[in-house]
C-alpha cells in the first residue's frame, strides 16, 4: 500500500468496518470480559495460542483500535494505551527497570513527572539521575553507565524550552541506552520521534489528541528501530525471548503495565481519543497559529514580560522548533506578571479563556504554575522549569485568535483600572539561587 | 504438505511462505503475531521469504497487539 498521509492515517487508522458489521467508526465495545468457543480455547489464548480478547485488563476491541490509529500515525511497531499520561510514564519503569536500575531524566521536566521519581520510583529503588541536556559532557558520563533508558519532553512543561534531541538521541543510541520521548505538548502532528532515532515516544493523550477537555489517557509507542537484545531488563529479556526483539517493548508493556498492573485505558476512554485523533493535525496546526498570534500580542504589551513561544522570532529556541517540529512547537505560550498577586488579578479578569490545569484543549486555558503544577515541588524545583510567583501558562485554543486577544486585552485594561501596577518582571531563574540536584547527580 | 499450526495439523497443497500462512489462517492483525518455526523465533523481515515445509512446526504467538496494521 501507499504511504498514507499523517491526516488520513489519523481518521483510517485501527477502522475494520468487515469485523464490526460495516461500522464506520471505531465501535465501542464496553465489555470488561469475552467469550470464547471452548475452554480449549480459552485456554490455549492465555497461552498466547489463540486469537481474541480475553479480559479489558489485558486489552480491549476499541483499546486496539486507538492503539493501532497511534502507532498508525507515529510510524511505529505498536502501541499501548494506559489509564493516563503518569500512567503511561510508570509503566515505562514496569517495562524496563528493577530496583537497583538506574533511570537518566532531562532535568527540564513537567511537575507531575517530578513528583513521580522522587516520590514513587526513588521509594521503588530506583536511582534517578538528572542531567542538563546542553551539557554533553554530563550526558555522556551518565550514559557511559548504561542507564535503563533516557527520558525528555520535546518541549518542556512549562520552561518551554527545546533539547538539543538529536544529539541526546543519538548519544543514548551510541552507548545502547533506548530513549524514550515525552512529546505530549507537541503531539504526533507536529512531532516526529521515529524520525529522530527515538526508541520509543509516550504522550498523555488527555492533551492534544484527544482535544476537547474531555478524558484522561495516555499512550506508549514502541518505535520498532531500537535493538533490544543487549537491554537489561529482565522483562524486555522474557519478551524478545518470546516474540522477537522488534515487539520486546510492547509485549513487556502490555504484560507488565497491562495485565500485571491493570494501568489500561477503559474503552470509553480510547473511544473518545480515538474520534480526537481525527482532527488532530488541523487543530494542532490551528492552536499553533492562534498561539503565535497571542504571543506576537504580548510581546509588544508594555505588562506582560518574558514572553516564551518558541514561534516567536526571538526566542531563544526558535532554531530548534524550526529544526524539528512540522509548523510549531505547539500551543503553549508563558508570560510573567510582577507576583502571585498580578497573576490572579489577570488571571481572574479574563472572561473567555478559563482557569484551569490541562493544555492541548480546544479551550483556551490558563494556569498560574507555581501555586497548581508545581505546588509540592521545591523551590529550587520550580526555579529550573522557570516557575516564577508570577509566571502564566496559557494553553491557546481553537476560538477564533481575534477573541483571545482581545479577552487578554481586556483583562489587562481591567487590572490597570483597578489600580494594579505592574513593574520589572523577572523569571525566578534569573533571581534564585539554583540548589536544584546539580546535573549527573541523582535522587 | 502437512504442517502443525499451535499444535493442530493443517493440510496444505503446497509449500507456503509465512505471510501466506498468516493469511490463510486469517490471522487479523499479523504485525501483533510472532511466529516460531520449529521452535525459533523468526525475525519479522522473514515472514516473506521463509516457506514452511512438509511436516514443520508452526505456532503463532498472539499477544494482544496495538500495532499499526
Amino acid at each position: 500500500m501507499t504511504a498514507r498521509g499523517l491526516q488520513t492515517l489519523a481518521i483510517h487508522g485501527g477502522i475494520h468496518p468487515s469485523r464490526n458489521r460495516g461500522a464506520t467508526t471505531i465501535p465501542l465495545y464496553n465489555s470488561s470480559s469475552f467469550a470464547f468457543e471452548s475452554a480449549e480455547d480459552l485456554a490455549k489464548a492465555f497461552e498466547g495460542r489463540h486469537p481474541g480478547y480475553i479480559y479489558s485488563r489485558i486489552t480491549n476491541p476499541t483499546v486496539q483500535a486507538f492503539e493501532q490509529r497511534v502507532a498508525a500515525i507515529e510510524g511505529g511497531a505498536g502501541t499501548v494505551a494506559t489509564s493516563s499520561g503518569m500512567a503511561a510514564i510508570q509503566s515505562l519503569f514496569y517495562a524496563l527497570t528493577e530496583a537497583g536500575s538506574e533511570v537518566l531524566f532531562s532535568r527540564s521536566l513537567f511537575g507531575g513527572t517530578v513528583l513521580f521519581l522522587r516520590d514513587i520510583a526513588v521509594r521503588a529503588g530506583i536511582t534517578v539521575t538528572f542531567v542538563d541536556l546542553e551539557d554533553t559532557q554530563a550526558v555522556d558520563a551518565a550514559l557511559a553507565r548504561r542507564p535503563r533508558f533516557l527520558f525528555f519532553e520535546t518541549v518542556g512543561n512549562p520552561k518551554l524550552d527545546i533539547p538539543p534531541m538529536k544529539a541526546a538521541i543519538d548519544a543514548a543510541a551510541s552507548y545502547g541506552v533506548p530513549t524514550v520521548v515525552d512529546a505530549t505538548v507537541s503531539s504526533p502532528a507536529l512531532f516526529s520521534a521515529k524520525a529522530w532515532g527515538a526508541a520509543a515516544v509516550m504522550h498523555s493523550t488527555t492533551k492534544l489528541i484527544t482535544g476537547s477537555g474531555t478524558v484522561i489517557g495516555g499512550v506508549v509507542t514502541d518505535l520498532g528501530q531500537f535493538d533490544w537484545s543487549t537491554h537489561a531488563s529482565s522483562a524486555i529479556r522474557s519478551e524478545r525471548d518470546r516474540v522477537g526483539n522488534g515487539l520486546a517493548l510492547v509485549a513487556a508493556l502490555r504484560k507488565q503495565a497491562g495485565l500485571n498492573a491493570g494501568l489500561v485505558m477503559s474503552p470509553f476512554n480510547a473511544f473518545v481519543s480515538a474520534l480526537g485523533l481525527e482532527t488532530l493535525p488541523l487543530r494542532a496546526a490551528a492552536q499553533g497559529a492562534n498561539a503565535l498570534a497571542l504571543a506576537e500580542y504580548l510581546s509588544t504589551h508594555p505588562k506582560a514580560a518574558s514572553v516564551r513561544y518558541p514561534g516567536l522570532a526571538g526566542d531563544p529556541y526558535h532554531d530548534r522548533e524550526r529544526q524539528f517540529f512540522r509548523g510549531s512547537s505547539g500551543q503553549l505560550v508563558t508570560f510573567c506578571l510582577e507576583d502571585r498577586r498580578q497573576a490572579f488579578a489577570f488571571m481572574n479578569a479574563l472572561e473567555l479563556a478559563m482557569r484551569a490545569t490541562n493544555l492541548g484543549d480546544a479551550k483556551t486555558l490558563v494556569i498560574h504554575p507555581a501555586s497548581t503544577i508545581f505546588h509540592d515541588c521545591a523551590p529550587e524545583e520550580r526555579a529550573y522549569a522557570d516557575v516564577s510567583e508570577g509566571m502564566v501558562r496559557v494553553s491557546v485554543g481553537l476560538e477564533s485568535s481575534e477573541d483571545i486577544i482581545e479577552d487578554f486585552d481586556r483583562a489587562f485594561a481591567s487590572c490597570s483600572s483597578r489600580g494594579e501596577e505592574y513593574g520589572v518582571h523577572r523569571r525566578s531563574s534569573e533571581t534564585l539561587q539554583s540548589t536544584y540536584p546539580a546535573p549527573g547527580s541523582g535522587w | 504438505m502437512t504442517i502443525t499450526v499451535n499444535g493442530e495439523g493443517r493440510d496444505l497443497g503446497r509449500t507456503v511462505s509465512v505471510v501466506e500462512l498468516l493469511a490463510s489462517e486469517k490471522v487479523e492483525s499479523p504485525d501483533m503475531v510472532a511466529v516460531q518455526l520449529n521452535g525459533s523465533i523468526l525475525d519479522r523481515a522473514e515472514f516473506a521469504t521463509t516457506r514452511v515445509a512438509d511436516g514443520d512446526a508452526v505456532e503463532f504467538l498472539y499477544f494482544m497487539g496495538g500495532g499499526s496494521e
